[in-house]
């Protein structure tokens, strides 16, 4: 046993291996073999871990990227602002069930847009509790875009001062759509009504994909995993809309399961993140009193500043100039009413091999006035490709909204060059020229697509609220590609024998001369068949 | 060899949704993160699977990463939360293999490092890792694991002392 000596000798050579001040007394070291050989070992443990070649070390760079290019654009913290404070983006994702009998339930999607701009603060306290922990929290926030969170020792800010409305991502808060259209595939239900922290609330049924932003939120420094496909109950505050209560369990079926097993997830029906919201006070000023902006972050390049780029000339009524600036060579000027905004982001300096403004590769190309514009996927962004300017206008205002504005900006669109990656995006009459193409009926939720023709190959997305997004892919041909998923199952769609391959997503088909795939990572098994059922002829 | 920062304009791209720039950043770090989740793992293939997993992660959460820390040490994060991941699984599923055959420790294994790691308490295990894998200082180490730098440095020495103790058994007993 070393004596105490040795004890402080052996941490001295510690620290000092690590390039810490220490005493080492060297003298001791060089007349005790016990620390002597420590002294050695250390050395000795450092050239094995610390050296070691690196032979071996695989490049999965591959296998990410095809993974990520399925994914969402990396999920921005506004639309959880705007999640966590009023049920605004879950306006769209409620999936109505037709003949719903409670009456509050019945009428929220008219609300919920309207509670857009009734939300001026909110704050409460939060409780969270995943499998592995329970944590609490605040939450504080004032319209149109200062947002606090704190649970645990993590704090996220928003609204730091940087680019106003950072992200260009698809925001959940342009989901404020007319909610008529959605009928439910998979009958997200109401739950009826209760009372929570003592207000009224009324609660319904989603998937985790349709209030991904808000989930995200709630999974602030932790690394519970949620599947799109889980079930969640919602229940929101009646009057204001503001959630209350969410408990997220896992779902059932093959993709949900398998997904699990590579992360050690929960069995069907257990609870996976669950989260209260108490002592919720909303619009009072008092509450949100000394809610500062973080500091913005020293790396940004955004400056507040005047706008250099083509400016609108028609906005929504109510909107007024809210932060404007520059960041490098992209000009940044946006409005708002107090919640609802639009951001027109522009340059002179593009020098992509795609369009500016990070709209995604399933773009649709949209008139403009004399020019052509190209809608993201869920038309909540609209790109421009100018003789001399690339714009980008983005906002929560709705496709049809955008379109207006974009056309008002005086830039004339014109088609991308035949080298960039959207030139290959093609109108839905353009695909159907070559082949035979299906669609979803209007009354499933999901936006036209965008399309693509590459070669003999056709590509369609389709946007429904939240994070659900199908693409279906066609091309020419009779017999399906032998499986490359073990775990493949077979299906009946629309009369055909089907593969279902859970590791990808992917239910494949042969119908009419041509090889079908519909490909999705935020839908169930049980709810894609009732879709690909459901597919019409153009 | 210390693990360097990106340039923080490639962060922002990436964020920005630039697939190009994201794809540097795993080429950059990937196989730092290997070899980090591979200690910590004690297996490689499942090293591959979670050095995957986590990058998956990152491209999902990189709009939440705000710049105020060592991007890296945000990296290493996600790894590591990655790797406590697998490692629950994992010890689900060695529970119910246990319960079917009592483990006998291989002499073999005995002798090698990863074995030698495997045998440490995790919160030793991941010390040792961050500063001699990776190359931290105490304090980006202690941020990345969210513990004091003093904790730090004592575990990092306890790991020291249980992995020399190990080493040299095996030289004795001629491994």
């Amino acid at each position: 046993m070393a004596d105490l000596l040795c004890e402080r000798t052996r941490a001295a050579l510690s620290a000092a291996a690590d390039g810490e001040p220490a005493e080492v007394d060297h003298e001791h070291v060089a007349g005790c073999p016990g620390c002597s050989s420590f002294d050695a070992g250390v050395r000795s443990l450092r050239s094995r871990l610390r050296f070691e070649v690196l032979d071996g070390a695989p490049d999965v760079a591959p296998r990410v990227l095809e993974a990520v290019s399925s994914q969402p654009l990396a999920r921005r913290w506004l639309p959880t602002a705007a999640a966590l404070v009023a049920g605004v983006v879950l306006g769209a994702a409620f999936v109505w069930p037709s003949g719903g009998d409670d009456v509050a339930v019945a009428s929220l999607p008219a609300r919920v847009v309207a509670a857009q701009h009734d939300v001026a603060s909110v704050s409460a306290q939060l409780t969270i509790t995943d499998p592995t922990e329970t944590r609490t929290g605040t939450l504080r926030y004032r319209a149109p875009e200062t947002l606090e969170l704190r649970v645990g020792k993590h704090v996220l800010s928003v609204g730091d001062g940087g680019e106003p409305f950072a992200g260009d991502a698809p925001v959940a808060l342009d989901l404020v759509l007319p909610v008529a259209g959605f009928t439910g595939a998979a009958g997200p239900a109401s739950l009826g009504s209760r009372t929570l922290d003592g207000r009224p609330a009324i609660g319904v049924r989603v998937t985790a994909a349709q209030v991904d932003a808000l989930l995200t939120g709630l999974q602030l420094g932790a690394e519970s995993e949620v599947h799109a496909t889980d079930p969640v109950d919602l229940w929101l505050d009646r009057d204001h809309l503001v959630p209350l209560s969410v408990i997220v369990r896992a779902a059932a079926g093959p993709d949900r399961a398998r997904w699990a097993a590579a992360r050690g997830g929960a069995d069907a029906g257990d609870v996976v993140l669950e989260a209260h919201l108490s002592d919720v006070v909303v619009n009072d000023a008092r509450t949100v009193d000394g809610l500062q902006p973080a500091p913005a972050d020293v790396r940004s390049s955004y400056r507040d500043g005047a706008p250099t780029g083509p400016a609108p000339s028609w906005l929504p009524s109510g909107m007024a100039p809210w932060r404007a600036g520059t960041m490098d060579d992209v000009s940044i000027a946006t409005w708002t009413d107090g919640r609802a905004w639009i951001k027109v982001r522009s340059t002179t300096a593009w020098a992509g091999t795609h369009l500016f403004g990070d709209v995604g590769r399933a773009v649709r190309p949209v008139r403009l006035g004399d020019g052509v514009g190209y809608a993201a996927e869920g038309g909540n962004a609209v790109a421009v490709h100018g003789d001399d300017v690339d714009v980008v206008v983005t906002g929560s205002v709705g496709p049809a909204v955008l379109r207006r504005v974009a056309t008002s900006l005086g830039v004339t669109g014109r088609r991308v060059p035949a080298t960039w990656d959207e030139a290959s995006t093609a109108t839905i009459g353009e695909v159907a020229a070559r082949l035979d193409v299906l669609v979803l009926p209007d009354d499933t939720g999901f936006a036209p697509p965008a399309a693509r023709l590459d070669g003999d190959t056709a590509s369609l997305v389709f946007t429904g609220p939240g994070e659900r997004l199908l693409t279906l892919v066609t091309r020419p041909g009779s017999a399906l590609t032998p499986p490359l998923d073990p775990d493949a199952v077979g299906v009946v769609v629309r009369g055909h024998d089907a593969r279902w391959s859970p590791a990808r997503g992917d239910l494949e088909w042969a119908e009419g001369g041509q090889v079908w795939s519909l490909r999705t990572t935020t839908i169930g098994l049980g709810e894609l068949v009732g879709l690909a059922n459901r597919l019409v002829a153009s | 060899m210390r693990v360097e920062d990106p340039d923080p304009a490639v962060v922002r791209a990436a964020r920005n949704g630039d697939l190009a720039a994201f794809e540097h950043l795993v080429r950059t770090y990937q196989a730092p993160v290997w070899r980090f989740l591979r200690h910590l793992l004690g297996d490689a293939e499942l090293a591959e699977d979670v050095t995957q997993e986590t990058f998956v992660r990152v491209h999902r959460r990189l709009a939440s990463y705000d710049g105020r820390s060592r991007f890296t040490t945000w990296l290493f994060q996600v790894a590591r939360n990655a790797g406590i991941d697998a490692l629950r699984s994992r010890s689900r599923r060695e529970r119910l293999e246990l319960a079917a055959s009592p483990h006998v420790a291989s002499p073999e294994l005995r002798h090698e490092l990863d074995a030698a790691l495997a045998a440490l308490d995790r919160d030793l295990r991941e010390a040792i890792l961050v500063v001699e894998v990776l190359g931290l200082s105490y304090v980006d180490g202690a941020a990345l694991l969210g513990v004091p730098a003093g904790t730090l440095k004592s575990r990092v020495h306890r790991a020291r002392e249980r992995l020399v103790r190990w080493m040299q058994a095996g030289e004795a007993t001629g491994g």
